[in-house]
């Protein structure tokens, strides 16, 4: 039977509005609700479309009856002070692994794989009693402490990966061109692997934006929260209207698509390098 | 400056030893070849020289002073990489700036931002902007420097590189095979052009190549390595008149020389496989017992009877063989052939390692698969030990006996 | 990639030469250091814990019990049924995951209009916030006022308590798992579909191969490293995922979704046994690593048979 080329693509077109379809309503719902009043969204007839003339007010009502600007603040503040040390340690961490030769560096490399498989709820109460005891509780440097811990070995594997690729010939000239050791570093290295650690940054940023148990746990002070927590603090309950809800949602779950999104390509690569033969 | 002196110089990585030791001294100024195919050591070497890789034993002194202590930026040397090594990131200009900039830069100027800022400045400065545009000249890239290493050819490339090491004056240059990854047109370029640089400088200069060819023509001292051993050193035209072994006899010269094996019993050498060939030895030669002749192939001649018409200079020998490939090089040709009779028509072609070779003039209308006679002219010949390699010393040769 | 260079250094005096052996240690000093305050001494203070019997309000004071906490997990029925749920849990995530990612990033591997779009949108559930996908699903899912209902109401279908019926509140939270991990998973294979030469492929369709066969037998082994490493990925995460389950159904209703992370906290902060919780989460950690010990086994043994191919 002879198919037209065209009409091939149809199945394969169709499947996949299908799948977007899918892995795209929720936060399509997420608009509609956040853009329609408690009374449409509770009848028995929530309207289907977002009501987009509604945008602007819709945020201004969640700015009202919830502290989300603070939240994201606070969200901002985990965030960042995730990626900088992550970033920071994972550097000299992942420069020294690609580089160098010594003993411990097969169990260090395997300890920080190990990180990742480590459940974080175990380790959530001994830290709890751990910040309890330094006075941290309620204190977002505890989230940042913690959450660093899982996203640094992630950001070693990026970063390492991506030192690997520059060849050490590189480096030898410098050092014969006169450049200190320690300064090939910054001189040489980190400005080739720019890419890699931009990729890094967000998913250590976002790692920090994202994470929940931890700012679940520690953080006692409402207006502490952060985002993650504020959020997730609506969740079954129905006293704070749903539009205003989602509005805060959206502010907080739009930041973390966009940068996904945009580096979305670098990050599998540096996730999946060296894993995957060939 | 500088004279170049390896005292016993060795290197081993862990327990491989990859460079046996050795010793030599190089006077100032000559363009040394470290010559040798692909894992024999010579990369090693040069990075020793430069500081990149320790040495496990022995010294290399630079005019009578020690640099095993020294770092590579404290030994004044520069180094051409193979691969360049030009940095990805910076422009041409930047590249060549590089060296000049790190001499001034105190150490909180590498974090990132000062970084950025005074390198503009300096970059500014009369003293390195004057230079750079020199040596930019020099190597005829001054439409060049703004670009990035990723959009020049590889010839440019090679140029960049060469540039960032004049730019430092420094007292010896070091290159690693930097011709290797050009195509054959711009090879030959290029060697006219570092050794035009070699000239203007006036500078040591230590090169590196697996290619007999550039080690001939640009080097004025050879060394000639292989599996760790120096093999020989000496100029050019020691080498390829005296080779100290078999594996540089075979090594230097293209065609490599012919090494033709056989017997010696009773002060005679009979060629194996040939027939006719039975010489008049003495000296070591005659104390030996397998041995190899060697006779390069400008001294073999093709005839087609086996008749010894005209004079010889000096002892001749001559070999029943037959034609295996002719190569039709223009002036002259090359001819590639076996010893022995014709035996077989269908006889499959031999591979280049199992034939002799002869140069004989462009119009020699010999064809594969015919008979011959060679005429190896013995004069400048060549014996050495069959099993070591070891050249064998005789005095000359006698005159042969056709059977 | 060799370093030979680099280590070894040109400076030949001994103490110069053990200054420079150092020079690696002082460059992961920061992160070694960090990772045994952070994650090691941790752990070996959780793994204390489970050996008492210790109260939330106290947590640095309780009293040693030797094994009784691990005695009475293993005799637990509740704990066998934590971890039937988190077998299940895991299994279901990872299956439809991958399956459903694989089959996404074939779809998306050929170009048709509006290509980026689609791909932007299908990785958008990946990209957002757990929090907030777990916010929108609560909502979809709700009985009473849910979109899903509604749509399946329209048409027919039987309205479900999706999250408050023990009998689907696993479907719902496996479901959502998927929804929120299939994109990776089809960025992954993806990433690897696209290294595929094309002359494979080509080779298969002249040789009369259609696009379901050519999928089997020639593009599926070129995929099978990738599609063990991902796996790996997405069992390890599916074990940890705590914020989804956690915001759904906090591990009800009855128990139903109760998994191994799930019951750990509970067990700490609901009630206030930290000790138990200490000894679950070792339990856990230990299948864990016997689950990833299995798949450097099978992954090592296939990988030889692929060598020798």
């Amino acid at each position: 039977m002879r198919v037209t080329a065209r009409a091939r693509r149809i199945p394969r077109v169709v499947a996949v509005v299908v799948a977007a379809a899918i892995a795209g309503f929720p936060i399509y719902w997420m608009l509609t609700t956040a853009t329609q009043t408690p009374s449409e969204i509770f009848g028995d007839t929530q309207p289907w479309w977002p009501n987009l003339g509604r945008l602007d007010d819709a945020f201004r009502s969640a700015a009202d009856g919830i502290p989300i600007f603070r939240w994201l603040t606070n969200t901002v503040f985990v965030a960042t002070g995730t990626m900088v040390i992550s970033l920071v340690l994972a550097t000299l961490a992942a420069y020294a692994l690609s580089r160098y030769k010594f003993r411990g560096k097969g169990t260090f490399g395997a300890s920080l794989f190990a990180t990742q498989m480590l459940p974080d709820t175990l380790l959530v109460v001994p830290l709890y009693a751990t910040f309890m005891a330094f006075g941290m509780l309620n204190n977002l440097w505890s989230l940042v402490l913690s959450n660093t811990a899982f996203s640094m070995p992630v950001a070693v594997w990026i970063l390492k990966s991506a030192i690997d690729g520059v060849p050490p010939e590189i480096e030898e000239s410098a050092r014969m061109d006169g450049c200190p050791r320690y300064a090939i570093l910054p001189q040489v290295v980190l400005p080739l692997i720019a890419p890699s650690l931009a990729a890094a940054a967000v998913i250590t940023f976002f790692d920090g934006w994202n994470e929940f148990i931890f700012a679940n746990t520690f953080i006692t002070d409402r207006l502490l929260w952060p985002a993650s927590k504020g959020i997730a603090s609506f969740v079954g309950q129905y006293i704070t209207p749903l539009n205003a809800v989602m509005s805060a949602a959206l502010l907080f779950a739009v930041p973390a698509a966009i940068f996904f999104l945009m580096a979305q390509r670098k990050i599998v690569s540096g996730l999946t390098a060296g894993s995957v033969k060939g | 400056m500088p004279q170049l002196t390896f005292e016993e110089v060795s290197k081993s990585f862990g327990n491989t030893r990859v460079i046996e030791g050795f010793s030599a001294e190089v006077p100032d100024k000559e363009f040394l070849v470290l010559l040798g195919p692909s894992g024999c050591g010579k990369s090693t070497m040069l990075r020793m020289i430069a500081g990149l890789t320790d040495i496990t034993e022995g010294r290399i002194v630079f005019d009578g002073v020690d640099v095993n202590g020294l770092e590579p930026k404290e030994r004044n040397v520069a180094f051409v990489f193979q691969s360049y090594a030009l940095y990805p990131h910076m422009s041409v200009r930047g590249n060549i700036a590089f060296p000049l900039l790190m001499e001034r830069f105190s150490w909180w100027k590498h974090i990132p931002l000062v970084n950025a800022i005074a390198k503009r400045r300096l970059l500014r400065g009369p003293a390195i902007a004057g230079r750079i545009e020199y040596v930019a000249e020099m190597m005829e890239l001054s439409d060049y420097l703004d670009r990035r290493p990723k959009t020049l050819s590889g010839g440019q490339r090679q140029r960049v590189a060469v540039a960032r090491a004049l730019v430092r004056d420094p007292a010896l240059y070091l290159l690693d095979e930097p011709l290797s990854n050009l195509d054959a047109k711009l090879r030959t370029q290029m060697r006219s052009e570092i050794i035009a640089l070699y000239r203007r400088v006036e500078k040591s200069f230590v090169y590196v190549t697996h290619d007999q060819v550039e080690a001939m023509t640009m080097g004025t001292r050879i060394i000639v390595l292989n599996e760790g051993l120096v093999q020989q050193y000496g100029t050019p035209q020691e080498i390829y008149r005296n080779p100290a072994n078999a594996f540089v006899a075979r090594f230097i010269g293209s065609p490599a020389m012919n090494l033709f094996p056989g017997v010696v019993e009773a002060g005679q050498f009979r060629v194996a496989e040939a027939e006719g060939a039975v010489l008049d030895v003495s000296g070591e030669v005659a104390e030996a017992r397998d041995v190899l002749l060697g006779v390069r192939a400008e001294k073999v001649s093709i005839e087609t009877e086996p008749a010894p018409t005209g004079e010889s200079r000096g002892p001749v020998a001559r070999v029943l063989a037959r034609v295996a490939v002719v190569e039709h090089l223009g002036a002259d040709s090359v001819v590639g052939f076996k010893l022995g009779p014709v035996v077989d028509s269908t006889e499959v072609a031999a591979a280049s390692r199992d034939l002799f070779f002869a140069r004989v003039p462009g119009d020699a209308t010999v064809v594969a698969g015919d008979q011959c006679w060679v005429r190896l002219d013995l004069a400048d010949a060549r014996w050495f030990e069959a099993g070591s390699g070891r050249s064998l010393r005789s005095q000359a040769v006698g005159s042969a006996r056709v059977r | 990639m060799s370093v030979s260079g680099l280590t070894a250094l040109s400076e030949r005096s001994p103490w110069a030469r053990r200054r420079a052996s150092l020079v690696p240690y002082i460059f992961i000093a920061g992160a070694a250091v960090y990772l045994l305050l952070v994650m090691a001494v941790p752990l070996g203070n959780g793994v204390g814990l489970s050996f008492t019997e210790t109260s939330l309000m106290a947590p640095t004071s309780g009293t040693a019990v030797g094994l009784q906490n691990y005695v009475r997990l293993v005799g637990d029925p509740s704990f066998h049924n934590t971890l039937w749920l988190t077998v299940v849990y895991t299994a279901g995530s990872v299956i439809g995951a991958v399956v459903i990612g694989t089959v996404a990033a074939a779809l998306i591997n050929s170009s048709f209009p509006g290509r980026w779009l689609a791909r932007a949108v299908l990785t958008l559930p990946w990209a957002i916030p757990g929090v907030a996908a777990a916010l929108v699903f609560t909502w979809i899912f709700n009985m009473d006022s849910g979109v899903l209902n509604r749509m399946l109401s329209a048409v027919g279908v039987e309205p479900e308590g999706w999250l408050i019926d023990p009998a689907w509140s696993m479907f719902a939270v496996t479901t959502v798992s998927i929804w929120k991990v299939f994109p990776f998973v089809m960025m992954v294979v993806l990433a690897a579909l696209q290294s595929v030469p094309d002359e494979v492929r080509e080779a298969a369709r002249v040789d009369g191969a259609d696009a379901l066969s050519t999928f089997r037998s020639v593009v599926l082994p070129y995929l099978m490293p990738t599609l063990r490493v991902v796996t790996l990925l997405v069992t390890i995460w599916s074990f940890r995922r705590f914020e989804i389950i956690w915001l759904l159904t906090q591990g009800g209703p009855v128990e139903s979704t109760n998994t191994v992370v799930i019951d750990v906290y509970r067990e700490a902060f609901t009630n206030s046994n930290l000790g138990f919780s200490a000894a679950t989460g070792v339990v856990g950690l230990l299948l864990s690593l016997v689950v990833t010990t299995l798949y450097y086994i099978v992954d090592t043994r296939s990988s030889a048979k692929e060598d020798v191919a």
